[in-house]
């Protein structure tokens, strides 16, 4: 690559990061709830959606009459979820809006209530990013259990990237991250070192780990959506050792008025007696049943052959 | 012998027994061999790693970090032998 063509391609980058934040803070969040949605309409008119989302959701629904409608939703939604994900959390009118309740709450104030450990268990589904800054927002700060590919200073592929951008460009991009390059002081890095997992969940703080994540050292397959999926059982382990009380929590899309709620469900049943296939078994069909109700929101349509290649994940263990 | 390998065999005996003893009750001791696959074998989990990330500090006064305990790290009692090394 030329000096010049590097020179013109950082500039642009530049441009667009600038831009970014700009439209961050100027637009109110009602319009980037509405751009959002636009967006996703303009993707799917523009573009159809890649063959392997079609072949993912058609190996689960089968071909139906309504298959064509869920996999343009997927798109739609997925296209939206990319340019809300980024952005949400960090605009200066997030706090004060009224577009993100959440519903079932009662369940976690009974759960603080009992001075319990509470272990949030979400899925990629929807908007899961979204959840503790919604949650801090009301008044309860929470602790996400993330990858290391999630933390840039952990991150080598991006480190290296910053490494190889000069001072300005990482400059900038310090100074414009958006919630994709962010992880907060507070959050908890997925690995095999449950230590700082239990010391949280030990002083009653409130921790949200992925329940169908494949960043773990054992699984169990359960049947999700008709086809078996290796879940980690390392959460209901934990959850089982310091007693927490583990609530779902799913954030979906709302229409009216637009924007996105936090549904935070009843209590699993963990049976301290059982094993823990049966302790597992319960979250596969809660978020089963989250799939049956949503199937559009699944982030995980996007991965070619989804299903043959989360067992070959699960069984490669990645930390 | 010279004193590090004395102190190699040391904490090797010291890992390979607390295996044996926590996580393969009652299996064949012959079974666990120096490079037999640790995590990846499912004789630990993340929980079980725990227990002997624990037993370890307390054994060899020594402190393991977040970035020590790594399945590299952990997979083999000939690994976990040299973490253990690396510290002390």
């Amino acid at each position: 690559m030329s000096r010049t063509s590097r020179l013109v391609g950082d500039l642009v980058w530049i441009g667009k990061r600038l831009m970014l934040k700009a439209l961050v803070v100027s637009v109110p969040i009602s319009v980037h709830l509405w751009i959002g949605s636009l967006r996703g309409r303009v993707c799917r008119i523009l573009s159809a959606p890649p063959a392997h989302i079609r072949r993912n959701i058609q190996l689960v629904f089968g071909e139906d009459s309504e298959l064509r409608d869920r996999v343009a939703l997927e798109y739609l939604e997925f296209s939206k979820q990319r340019y809300l994900w980024r952005l949400l959390p960090l605009h200066p009118g997030f706090k004060a809006s009224t577009r993100f309740p959440i519903l079932g709450l009662e369940n976690l104030e009974a759960a603080k209530q009992q001075n319990r450990a509470t272990m949030l268990v979400t899925a990629h589904l929807g908007h899961p990013h979204i959840i503790p800054w919604v949650l801090e927002k009301h008044g309860y700060p929470v602790r996400q259990v993330l990858a290391e590919l999630d933390r840039p200073e952990k991150n080598r592929q991006l480190q290296d990237w910053l490494d190889r951008s000069g001072e300005l460009k990482a400059s900038i991009f310090q100074k414009t991250k958006t919630l994709a390059d962010i992880l907060r002081p507070t959050d908890l890095v997925a690995s095999l070192d449950v230590r700082p997992l239990l010391s949280a969940l030990s002083s009653g703080e409130i921790v949200m780990i992925a329940g169908d994540g494949l960043r773990a050292t054992q699984f169990i397959n359960f049947p999700l959506l008709g086809q078996p999926y290796p879940f980690p059982t390392g959460f209901i382990k934990i959850a089982k050792m310091t007693d927490a009380v583990m609530l779902p929590v799913f954030a979906v899309p709302s229409s009216k008025p637009r924007g996105i709620e936090v549904h935070i469900r009843a209590p699993l049943k963990l049976d301290p007696k059982a094993d823990l296939e049966e302790n597992l078994r319960e979250f596969a069909e809660v978020l089963g049943d989250q799939l049956q109700q949503t199937p559009h929101l699944w982030l995980r349509w996007k991965i070619s052959d989804w299903f043959d290649q989360a067992r070959e994940r699960a069984e490669q263990i990645s930390f | 012998m010279t004193d590090s390998s004395l102190r190699e065999e040391d904490i090797r005996s010291t890992v390979r027994t607390f295996i044996l003893e926590e996580f393969l009750v009652g299996e064949d001791p012959t079974a666990l061999t120096d490079t037999t696959s640790l995590i990846r074998g499912g004789i630990l989990d993340s929980i079980s790693s725990m227990r002997l990330i624990n037993h370890l500090e307390q054994s060899f006064n020594i402190v393991l970090s977040q970035e020590d305990v790594t399945i590299d790290n952990l997979d083999t009692v000939d690994r976990v032998v040299r973490v253990v090394q690396a510290k002390l």
